[in-house]
This record gives C-alpha cells, sequence and structure tokens, in this order.
C-alpha cells in the first residue's frame, strides 16, 4: 500500500494530534503534517478527504478490506495459473519416476527421488494456497451449528486417515454456534489433524473442551504432542510456516494460517499455549 | 488398433498423451494438430492433409489458438460427414460453464485432466477401455443416411 503525504487541517490541536495517532497506527508513519487552520478537519491527500474521527477509521477500513481482497485475488489468481506448468512439471518427473527408477545409476534414481518429492510440495502448498484465497467474507453462509456433531464427524473422518495409531480423542461440554459449517469444520480437521500428526506417542490423546463468559465461546484442543517452543507461538499462524525438518511431519504449512483466517472471519482468535514435550493447549474463541 | 485425432496447442500435453497411451494394453495410432483451424483441415482432408485417414475418436482440450475448442466442436458436430465421430473433451478446467457449453455443444463426454499422472494413466485407459474397446464405434458402421 502506497503511503500518501498527509496533511491534516484542523481548528483543534488536540483533535488533530489524535487523528495523527490513528494515522501512525495505521501505517501511515512518516509524512503527515499538522497545520491549524479556522476550517473544520480535512486533509490534503489524493486517497482520503476526512471530516471526523469516526469517517476516518471507516475509511482506514475499508482501505485495509480492499487491500486484503486484492491479496486473494492476487493469490487466487497466482496459484491457479502456476497449476497448468506445475501439471507439465510434475508429470514428466512422475513419468521419468516411472520409466528410468532403477534403469540409470543410484545418483539418478536420488535425483528423481527429490524432484517428485519437491513438486509434491509445491502441489501442496498452491492448493492451500487456493483454499486459503477462497475463504472471505462474501462466501460465509452462517447457520446454527451443533458442534458435538461437527468434532463427532472431523473425529470419525481422522480416525480414518491414521489408522496406523490408536488415537483417543475426548470431547465434553460443546455447545451450539452461529457460524460457517464448512469453514469451521475446515478449522477443526486442521487442528485435530495437528494434535495427532505433530506427536510421537503410540497413542495420541486428544480432549477437547469449551468453556464460555459473557461474550465468548472458547474451544480447547489439547494433545499430548511434541509441543510448541514459547518462540514460535505466533510465527506458526502464519503463511507457509514449518517448525519441523519437512521428512519427519509432512505438509505444506499453511493449515494454521487458513485457522487464523478463518476464526478471525468469526471475529474470534485463535493461539497457543504449550510446553515442549508436553504437548499443546490451541483454543479458539467464537461469540456466542 | 485405433485411429486417434488429438487437439492440443501444448507440446508437453500432446507427448504426454501419447505416451500415456503407450501405458494402455494395446498400441493405438494418434495424430496431433494445434489448434482448431488445423483440425478441421485435418478432418476435412485439405491441403496437406489429402491423405489423413478418418479418426475413430476426437481427443479435444477446450482452450486453443485461433479457433478454440468450443467452436471445433460446434462445427463439428453440425458437419454431416464429422458429426457422428465421438468427440471426448480433455480439459484442465473444472468450470461448470465449460462443461454444460460442452454438453449443450454435443460432446460425447467431459474429462478434466488430474495433476497426478497416474491418474491420468487411468483415464486414458478407460478411455481405451470404454470408447476403443467397448463400444460399436459409428466408423464400422454404414454410411449415414441422409436424413439424420
Amino acid at each position: 500500500m502506497n503511503k500518501p503525504v498527509i496533511t491534516i487541517m484542523h481548528n483543534d490541536a488536540a483533535d488533530a494530534e489524535n487523528i495523527k495517532n490513528i494515522l501512525q497506527q495505521h501505517g501511515y508513519g512518516t509524512g503527515i503534517d499538522i497545520s491549524l487552520s479556522n476550517e473544520s478537519a480535512k486533509f490534503i491527500d489524493p486517497i482520503l478527504e476526512i471530516k471526523d474521527q469516526s469517517e476516518l477509521i471507516r475509511i482506514l477500513k475499508e482501505k485495509a478490506d480492499n487491500a486484503y481482497r486484492e491479496l486473494d485475488n492476487f493469490t487466487y489468481i497466482a496459484s491457479h495459473d502456476m497449476q497448468e506448468p506445475l501439471r507439465m512439471v510434475s508429470s514428466y518427473v512422475q513419468l521419468l519416476q516411472k520409466r528410468y527408477v532403477g534403469k540409470l545409476d543410484k545418483d539418478a534414481d536420488e535425483f528423481i527421488e527429490y524432484a517428485v518429492e519437491g513438486v509434491k510440495r509445491i502441489k501442496a502448498m498452491l492448493d492451500d494456497l487456493l483454499v486459503y484465497s477462497r475463504i472471505n467474507i462474501q462466501s460465509m453462509h452462517i447457520t446454527d451449528i451443533d458442534t458435538n456433531e461437527l468434532f463427532a464427524k472431523s473425529i470419525a473422518e481422522l480416525k480414518r486417515n491414521f489408522s496406523k495409531n490408536e488415537i483417543k480423542i475426548t470431547c465434553r461440554n460443546l455447545p451450539n454456534i452461529k457460524a460457517d459449517y464448512k469453514l469451521i469444520s475446515l478449522m477443526v480437521n486442521q487442528l485435530l489433524n495437528n494434535a495427532i500428526k505433530f506427536n510421537n506417542n503410540d497413542s495420541p490423546v486428544v480432549d477437547v473442551s469449551c468453556e464460555r463468559d459473557e461474550n465468548m465461546y472458547y474451544f480447547k484442543v489439547k494433545d499430548n504432542g511434541i509441543g510448541i517452543d514459547n518462540i514460535h507461538k505466533d510465527k506458526i499462524f502464519d503463511f507457509f510456516q514449518k517448525l519441523n525438518n519437512h521428512s519427519a511431519f509432512q505438509g505444506s504449512g499453511m493449515g494454521l494460517a487458513i485457522c487464523k483466517k478463518i476464526v478471525e472471519l468469526h471475529q474470534g482468535k485463535i493461539w497457543v499455549e504449550s510446553v515442549p514435550g508436553n504437548g499443546s493447549i490451541f483454543t479458539f474463541s467464537i461469540p456466542h | 488398433m485405433a485411429q486417434i485425432l488429438l487437439i492440443e496447442d501444448n507440446p508437453g500435453d500432446i507427448l504426454l498423451t501419447i505416451e500415456a497411451f503407450k501405458e494402455c494394453t494395446e498400441c493405438h495410432k494418434i495424430d496431433s494438430v494445434e489448434d482448431g483451424i488445423e483440425a478441421l483441415k485435418y478432418l476435412r482432408k485439405q491441403g496437406k492433409y489429402s491423405n489423413s485417414p478418418d479418426p475413430d475418436i476426437i481427443l479435444l482440450d477446450l482452450n486453443l489458438p485461433k479457433m478454440d475448442g468450443r467452436e471445433v466442436l460446434a462445427v463439428i458436430k453440425s458437419d454431416l460427414n464429422l458429426k457422428t465421430i465421438p468427440v471426448i473433451i480433455l480439459s484442465t478446467s473444472r468450470n461448470s460453464e465449460d462443461i454444460l457449453t460442452s454438453y449443450a455443444l454435443k460432446a460425447n463426454c467431459y474429462i478434466t485432466k488430474p495433476v497426478e499422472l497416474d491418474n491420468f494413466i487411468k483415464i486414458i485407459n478407460s478411455i481405451d477401455n470404454f470408447w476403443l474397446k467397448t463400444v460399436k464405434l459409428p466408423k464400422t458402421a454404414s454410411k449415414v443416411p441422409s436424413n439424420v
């Protein structure tokens, strides 16, 4: 986003200072002048012309929303248009693998294996970028959701995918919420999946519970997995963040970024508490 | 052995389709043309295509230069001499509009190209099994009655 030089023309020094602070909080760091005049509040700015503080906030919010929408569009187009060349690379390295592994030499086999694995990872990342870009307020469909049922479905599916382990998942006191079923499902799948995936125990144990205060429900997903170091606790919700060596735990690194976007669209928050080696508790909040 | 016409502009896709057919149990003869104009010349045996064979089936991509796949499909299906040849749409598009348009223009089936090679080979195999081994093709029947 470009940051124009802004002049605040205002008849009240304290108000003008206030507005300057708000602008600075929204990334207009430098280049803000205050000029005291007899006119009512006004900005000399190619983009903004604002009468008062509430309008300023509304316009800044609109600008931020537009920037997000543009980013979603860009992400969608970029990841969509990259699918075609990716399909070529992917098909031909797989064809090389199919026809020539074991027929050239040991080096060639290894090169081919790395190429095939690399392409698989790019594909997983692009697929998740597409998912991420399609999650937006316009496509949301809010209904009444029985989260007991939602979690039960997700758990049943999870148990099919992780047949190797004996998994124990318990759910307690889950409420009905108003939310987008598909999105909440996507987030719950991701959180439960992580709880089992980042877990070196032979029998992973996951406990799901819910607390409430006057505004929010707090869903807690507690596992006995590998845990997360304190210094990474915020980073894990960013794009393509993977804390682990990729061969140990596969994935695109987009899962928690997707969760964060979903929960924020529902006016909630998501965070993690953890002691490395002692499991993690992921909490997400949803207003009631 | 069947005769196949592949209408596809991406050389990578042409070769991939040919390679995928090599994985089938029976060999087929595949000719390819890279745009819609060339395709119609081939089918009507015009110019350098005067000796081109009659294809048993046509594999058609939708996004082609010069004359795009939908137009080619419309022309083939309204040409008395060509409309009986089964046309299989082989496209990367999952767009429902593309699918509907194709069937409205009388495509014989619509297939979305998968990303994974193994899935693509499976699809080519099922084209071979169904269109070239199971169904009776019009080429083996007598001439189309002129009132159809």
